[in-house]
């Protein structure tokens, strides 16, 4: 872990800053100085600029980190998807992702943001509410358990494949099945990560509630 | 001095929570950091503030 953050620049200046914001105010709480014009200066450091420093990279630190895969499984429900993922052997959706160097350990988030205009911020309002039912539902429930009830809310969006697979590429469209389901794949009507196609994207995946055409 | 004291405090407090979050990035530790830590060195830096706008005033002769 401690060559990890010391890799990350991001995270080596937030704790930098923390650090000496820290030393600041351990001095200034020892030594009670008086309140002079050079105390005032200190004080403004340790309380303010180096604080708001550290929140700042601290902020874009943490929500690099959010994307990443040990983040994710950071709540015991999802480890046996991150196992998948980490399988080097799996075939599942998940794991050939995994593997592939444009994603690699940020997996779970390439394939589960939105990448509307408004993606970014839907995409952490999703997690909240995946905080909340954990914190509500899932915390205590054993991984059996939560394995059998666990589902994606919605169905999985063709349109979230088509930002890196666009559709339109020559190598993409000599695929038969893919020049046969064009339009119902780019309607969104024929799911890509259905069983019959690309699918399950994990070893544990349930239907939706919502049922495509390929699942009918 | 106490307003400032406790500014100090409550400064080492937010840092603690915006440390933790970067040393374990998990869910909770970075959710309380992005919410409470950081609350927390707002009211901080509001205090040293609020302390130093009296100061002044004060310096300048005018009522707080």
């Amino acid at each position: 872990m401690v060559t990890w953050i010391f890799d990350n620049l991001l995270l080596t200046a937030a704790l930098a800053c923390a650090g000496a914001s820290a030393l600041l105010m351990l001095w200034y709480l020892l030594r009670r100085p008086a309140l002079s014009r050079a105390t005032k200066i200190v004080l403004l450091l340790g309380i303010g600029v180096l604080p708001i420093a550290t929140a700042t990279t601290g902020n874009v630190a943490g929500f690099e980190a959010t994307k990443a895969r040990r983040f994710c499984g950071s709540c015991h429900v999802m480890t046996p998807y991150g196992a998948d993922s980490d399988d080097r052997h799996s075939t599942t959706l998940a794991a050939r992702h995994a593997r592939n160097a444009l994603f690699g350990d940020a997996n779970c988030y390439g394939c589960h943001a939105d990448y509307g205009m408004y993606g970014t911020v839907i995409t952490k309002l999703g997690g909240l509410r995946h905080v909340y039912e954990y914190v509500l539902h899932y915390r205590n429930m054993s991984l059996e358990d939560a394995r059998a009830t666990i589902h994606i809310r919605t169905p999985f969006q063709n349109a979230t494949c088509m930002h890196c697979h666009s559709t339109q590429g020559p190598t993409w469209n000599a695929v038969k099945e893919h020049a046969s389901l064009l339009d119902r794949l780019r309607g969104g009507a024929v799911s890509c990560a259905s069983a019959g196609c690309h699918g399950p994207a994990h070893p544990f995946s349930k239907p939706t509630s919502k049922p495509t055409e390929a699942s009918k | 001095m106490t307003a400032l004291r406790a500014s100090a405090v409550l400064t080492l407090i937010g840092l603690a929570l915006m440390a933790w979050s970067i040393l374990v990035p998990t869910p909770l530790p970075v959710m309380l950091a992005m919410t409470i830590g950081q609350a927390i060195g707002t009211l901080a830096f509001a205090i040293y503030g609020y302390v130093v706008v009296r100061d002044v005033r004060r310096a300048r002769g005018t009522p707080p």
